[in-house]
């Protein structure tokens, strides 16, 4: 036990747990000297994402920090709702299931691989890498019957994960494009889909909603697609392509082109909670914490590109990645950290 | 012409009296020598009587400057005044609306969003030397959306790459505290409510510490929390003529805002003091109540730090025991707890546990999840699932018509 500490300090560069004043003397004299952090500046992503976010009708929560203008009680129905979700999800059984599904991931992308012939060096890595977590799970399978364990191996030695959280974080929204490659009538869509609304006074694209997968789609006159609301990369691809029979029916001559995850996001509660103030004041070159505007903690990681939404009753909300792989690894590496922050 | 004076560079002896703005100087008429300056203004009278004009007003600073900008510079300036800022805040307010003007983002913005422009720039300031400012009252001042201050904040704070600490809770504290118009009697304010202010801001400052410390003032905003504190604080120094008093009321009559969550963070510290008031043993035979453990504050806040200990396990090893027992889900007693020192006679109540309010409440219902389906992305898709969000020709013409009849009805003008 005391061994274990030790090495959580000596190992994790983030943990100044020794060094922690009261939280009252931090809160109430924050007496720490300005120094100046540039920041990276804001990527086209957060930009488009935020463009979504204002026209999409799909319930997703936390996916931006648009909740400042609500008062503290919306905000905490808000937050009341994603505990209830996330409650549920978090069962043991849910969480069987998601690992069995993972295991099947390296199969589903290699079936992908061979479908598209010009996949790129990229994606063969990320294949490799996929293989030896397979490996690496399928062995140690027999060994325990504990919780289902990620083994996800950090890229940088500066944040070894001491341990595993034990903790998978789940998808909730999944926002991909795709090009369906000729021009498009939205009125003779709107006119004669039943699942469509069109108000090109508003928005210069016809919106339609399919019910298996439930989703929504953004749909262009230049044949871009914008499908949102997906719980997995795959079933965001399985509707997108829904999406283009659908226009394939009216008398589009569509094609299918250039399928692209451009954001997931992801929850999950690590079922302690965690002293936000202190986080910011150790964290300051990466967090942004304004109780004024946001009842989260708004942590930029820069390896991998995720933001994380940190709350209070610990729930965590990832947003800003492009491959599964990113929220794990993010969440990984968040995990010791906020974990130091538990004893406070 | 002054007596027999020469200029050090050629010579001359053609010395001329040329004023620089209000700076008299004595330059050579041949080369250009200024051979002498003069104070900045010509005598000290003119000083006194105020005639003396700043670097600010005169026509100097103006001259690179945009009419947008100078307008934003002097609303910078203004809004510094209006908050009775020191001098030095409002140069650094103004250096950083300088500094934000630089940048594309900001020059091509709207009107809207400079204005919001200048008040962050002042809260910045404000932050950075714990000043007491809330972006409530910047965005009541400035009739701003506090969507749009708030989008312009997390901007200006990043491309500026500035480091601003937190609001000052201590200091939010006193001045709001001062605000209360609870001080001195007058005829809307009765002698019996009439409050010390000192004592006042003490209590109430011991009231905010305990509150922080058991997660009522993590990611919520500090004013609700600090009016509720007022008026605990407020109604212990003199519990038998004000327990009857509401918060409605009281906020009233100090004429000071209520804020919606208010009531709310005043039952969360209510429930705090109770099960501190349990840990008591002079008060445990009061069968004390939301009402009644008013009278007692002074008591709790003396001893807060052990009873909050003793009256709230620490949440996270309850939850880490909850999560080593998935299968029971019912709430076990805790046998032989150490951490009691007082001797017990009968043993008393579980401790509740300290988590923040939304760990605490029940969830409102539960979300069923869907089985995850085993989805590769590659099914094939039927005609059928697709044709049913086809119209057939017939629904089509059903729904040109009644379009055309809807649009119709919209385009008949009214009848006088």
């Amino acid at each position: 036990m005391e061994e274990d500490m030790y090495v959580d300090i000596f190992l994790d560069p983030y943990t100044f747990q020794d060094d922690f004043p009261p939280a009252t003397s931090q809160l109430f004299s924050p007496g720490a000297p300005l120094d100046v952090h540039p920041l990276n500046p804001s990527n086209p992503e957060t930009v488009f994402h935020s463009h979504l976010g204002a026209v999409k009708k799909a319930p997703s929560d936390f996916s931006s920090v648009d909740l400042s203008f609500l008062p503290d009680e919306l905000t905490q129905e808000n937050k009341d709702r994603t505990v209830t979700g996330n409650k549920v999800t978090n069962e043991e059984s849910f969480r069987t299931q998601d690992w069995q599904s993972q295991l099947q991931l390296p199969d589903e992308q290699g079936s992908g691989l061979n479908l598209n012939s010009n996949s790129s060096p990229d994606t063969q890595s990320c294949l490799c890498s996929h293989d030896a977590d397979s490996n690496q799970l399928s062995s140690e399978t027999p060994n325990s019957n504990a919780l289902p364990v990620v083994l996800i191996s950090s890229m940088t030695p500066m944040n070894p994960v001491t341990e595993c959280s034990g903790i998978v974080p789940q998808l909730q929204n999944v926002v991909s494009t795709a090009n369906l490659a000729c021009k498009l009538d939205l009125r003779k869509i709107a006119l004669n889909a039943k699942n469509t609304e069109y108000n090109p006074k508003r928005f210069a694209a016809v919106i339609m909603r399919i019910r298996e997968p439930r989703t929504t789609a953004l749909i262009f006159s230049s044949g871009k697609v914008v499908c949102t609301g997906a719980k997995s990369e795959d079933e965001s691809r399985l509707a997108a392509r829904k999406y283009a029979r659908v226009v394939q029916k009216l008398g589009f001559p569509v094609r299918f082109f250039n399928f692209k995850i451009q954001n997931m996001v992801a929850s999950c509660d690590v079922k302690f909670p965690i002293r936000l103030e202190i986080l910011a004041l150790t964290h300051r070159q990466f967090s942004s914490y304004e109780p004024e505007l946001f009842p989260g903690l708004i942590y930029k990681m820069v390896k991998p590109q995720v933001v994380l939404l940190i709350f209070a009753s610990g729930k965590v909300v990832l947003t800003g990645a492009k491959e599964r792989s990113e929220i794990y690894e993010a969440f990984e590496n968040m995990y010791p950290i906020l974990e130091s922050f538990k004893k406070v | 012409m002054p007596n027999g004076s020469r200029c050090p560079d050629c010579g001359s002896s053609e010395l001329v009296e040329d004023s620089h703005y209000s700076q008299s100087q004595l330059v050579c008429s041949d080369c250009g020598c200024v051979v002498t300056e003069g104070v900045l203004t010509t005598t000290f009278s003119d000083e006194g009587n105020l005639r003396e004009v700043t670097y600010s007003r005169s026509t100097g600073e103006n001259e690179q400057v945009s009419r947008s900008q100078q307008r934003d510079l002097r609303r910078v300036r203004d809004l510094c005044r209006i908050l009775k800022l020191p001098l030095t805040f409002e140069e650094t307010a103004v250096s950083y609306y300088q500094k934000a003007y630089q940048l594309s983002g900001i020059r091509a913005a709207r009107l809207q969003k400079k204005e919001v422009v200048v008040g962050c720039c002042v809260l910045i300031t404000c932050r950075q030397h714990n000043w007491p400012l809330t972006m409530g009252a910047i965005c009541t001042l400035l009739y701003a959306d506090l969507d749009v201050f708030s989008s312009t904040y997390m901007q200006i704070v990043k491309l500026l790459g500035l480091d601003v600490p937190s609001l000052c809770l201590a200091d939010l504290v006193k001045s709001y505290c001062s605000s209360f118009k609870l001080f001195q009697a007058s005829p809307s304010m009765p002698a019996k409510y009439v409050e010390d202010k000192d004592k006042m801001l003490s209590r109430t400052l011991l009231l905010v510490e305990l509150a922080n410390e058991t997660w009522l003032v993590t990611g919520r905003h500090p004013l609700p929390i600090i009016t509720a504190a007022t008026f605990l604080a407020w109604q212990s120094l003199r519990p038998s003529d004000r327990l009857t008093c509401s918060l409605a009321r009281f906020c009233k009559l100090a004429n000071v805002d209520l804020p919606y969550p208010a009531a709310s963070r005043l039952q969360e510290l209510l429930a705090v003091l109770l099960q501190m008031a349990s840990q008591l043993a002079w008060l445990q035979v009061l069968r004390l109540d939301k009402r009644s453990v008013v009278k007692h504050i002074g008591d709790l806040l003396q001893h807060r730090h052990m009873l909050v200990r003793m009256a709230f396990q620490d949440g996270t090893a309850e939850v880490e025991t909850k999560q080593q027992q998935p299968q029971g889900r019912g709430q076990q007693e805790e046998v032989g707890d150490s951490t009691f020192d007082l001797p017990k006679r009968k043993r008393p109540a579980s401790p509740a546990l300290l988590l923040p309010p939304c760990m605490l409440k029940p969830p409102k219902r539960t979300h069923t999840m869907p089985p995850d389906s085993v989805v590769t992305g590659d099914e094939d898709i039927s005609d059928s699932e697709i044709e049913q969000y086809l119209r057939t020709p017939q629904e089509v013409r059903d729904f040109e018509r009644a379009q055309a009849a809807s649009r119709a009805a919209m385009s008949v003008p009214n009848p006088p």
